[in-house]
């Protein structure tokens, strides 16, 4: 897999194949099943990158791409494991060394659940910022709904509250 | 462990947001490449971001910022606010010392000593008779006439609430006054005269009070004073006609 001119000139095909192993290895335990989807992920980004409209970065979305991949590789093992009734408890999700990570630790609907959770327990501020600036809107528009702070510090504003978001999902046992 | 490049920690946001130029967005994403921690950030974050864009808008308002409101950003409210306050103490000190409001830019008081000189040479100004007034008055007044102020003051100074004469007592006080330069005594020293339009100083109590008054800056008082004078129609109206229309002009 020699396409690393199909990629963005600042993204090195190497780096981003060591990235994903890294992310991936957090989620499965099981390395060659992780390499397995890192090379699938990496052949869905290298085949779809060139006809992408991003909506946010390219680096963004091809970590979207590895995550469908890590959640669908749990779709199928928990499929498998419905049909045989059988689950091996030496193919545990959580790797023992790592801690709870978010994906393994509880399934797509928890994790919401959570995540809403988190999210009545920041301020209203915060939760005004936040979702205004993951809906798209511009630093200057935020501004304008939060006359109190100066454009300047908006920024700053939504760098705190982020961190404070984190933390929260952090106490309910999510992300790193 | 966490990233401890402070700079590309607070972009991550913006970049998860696309808020990022061109420019900004690929050096974040080289960033990312090099540091594990960026990068597990940004993967944990994808679905508390997928998240927060489903749910419901946290702002009451159905439109965010209303349109015509959208233009008045906090920067133009904090000067519409200055303006305003600025606006309110000019209006205020206007009200408090009412005076200011027809304060011209060049007072005529030389104007007003010029022509009080003038009159007193052409003897338009009441002269006291030693016999009529007593001998102080006529001590008095040659004193002034001397350019002796002070000494003319020393000499009145017991005369000036008690006397008979002591409208013309303080009508001389207050010439002295005014040829040192102390106009806010030459006011005090007119303040509170009771005075009928009989007296024969009244028109030059109101004339020298204008005067004083003007040399204070109380426009105001002292126009009120040559408005009674062109009205009585006596010595002083023409030359008080004449300061009232220097007045209006200053002010324009």
């Amino acid at each position: 897999m020699d396409n690393d001119q199909t990629l963005p000139e600042h993204v090195s095909l190497e780096k981003l194949r060591e990235i994903f192993m890294s992310l991936a290895k957090r989620r499965i335990r099981n390395e060659s099943d992780a390499e397995e989807i890192v090379q699938e992920a990496l052949i869905t980004v290298l085949e779809k990158q060139d006809n992408q409209a991003f909506e946010a970065g390219f680096l963004q979305w091809s970590f979207g791409v590895l995550r469908n991949k890590i959640g669908n590789y749990y779709q199928k093992r928990d499929r498998r494991a419905k049909h045989s009734r059988l689950v091996d408890e030496n193919d545990i999700r959580v790797r023992p060394d790592s801690g709870p990570g978010p994906l393994e630790a509880c399934s797509e609907r928890e994790l919401k659940e959570k995540i809403r959770k988190v999210w009545l327990q920041l301020g209203e501020h915060c939760r005004k910022l936040l979702w205004m600036l993951y809906r798209g809107y511009s630093r200057e528009e935020i501004s304008r709904a939060f006359p109190q702070y100066h454009i300047k510090v908006v920024n700053t504003k939504i760098f705190r509250c982020r961190n404070y978001l984190r933390r929260l999902l952090r106490k309910e046992g999510y992300s790193s | 462990m966490s990233c401890r490049n402070i700079h590309y920690k607070r972009l991550l946001p913006l970049y998860e947001a696309d808020r990022l130029d061109d420019e900004t967005r690929r050096e974040v994403e080289a960033h990312i490449l090099e540091c594990p921690h960026c990068a597990r950030e940004l993967f944990d974050m994808l679905p508390v971001m997928e998240v927060i864009r489903e749910l419901e808008s946290p702002f009451p308002e159905a439109l965010l910022v209303p349109r015509r409101w959208a233009f008045f950003s906090f920067r133009w409210q904090s000067l519409a606010a200055l303006f305003l306050l600025v606006a309110m103490v000019s209006l205020l000190s206007l009200v408090v010392i009412p005076n200011l409001k027809y304060m011209p830019a060049s007072l005529p008081t030389a104007d007003l000593n010029r022509i009080l000189r003038q009159m007193e040479q052409q003897q338009w100004v009441t002269v006291p008779e030693p016999a009529e007034n007593g001998r102080m008055v006529s001590e008095a007044w040659r004193l002034y006439r001397a350019e002796r102020y002070e000494d003319c003051l020393a000499l009145i100074e017991g005369q000036l609430g008690q006397s008979a004469n002591h409208m013309e007592y303080r009508v001389l006080a207050a010439r002295c006054h005014l040829a040192l330069k102390a106009p806010r005594r030459a006011c005090d020293v007119l303040e509170d005269v009771e005075a009928t339009p009989d007296d024969p100083f009244y028109d030059e109590m109101l004339f020298l009070k204008a005067q004083a008054l003007l040399e204070n800056g109380r426009v105001e008082a002292a126009v009120q004073c040559l408005i009674l004078l062109v009205d009585r129609g006596e010595d002083y109206s023409v030359e008080s006609k004449q300061i009232l229309e220097m007045i209006l002009e200053a002010k324009k």
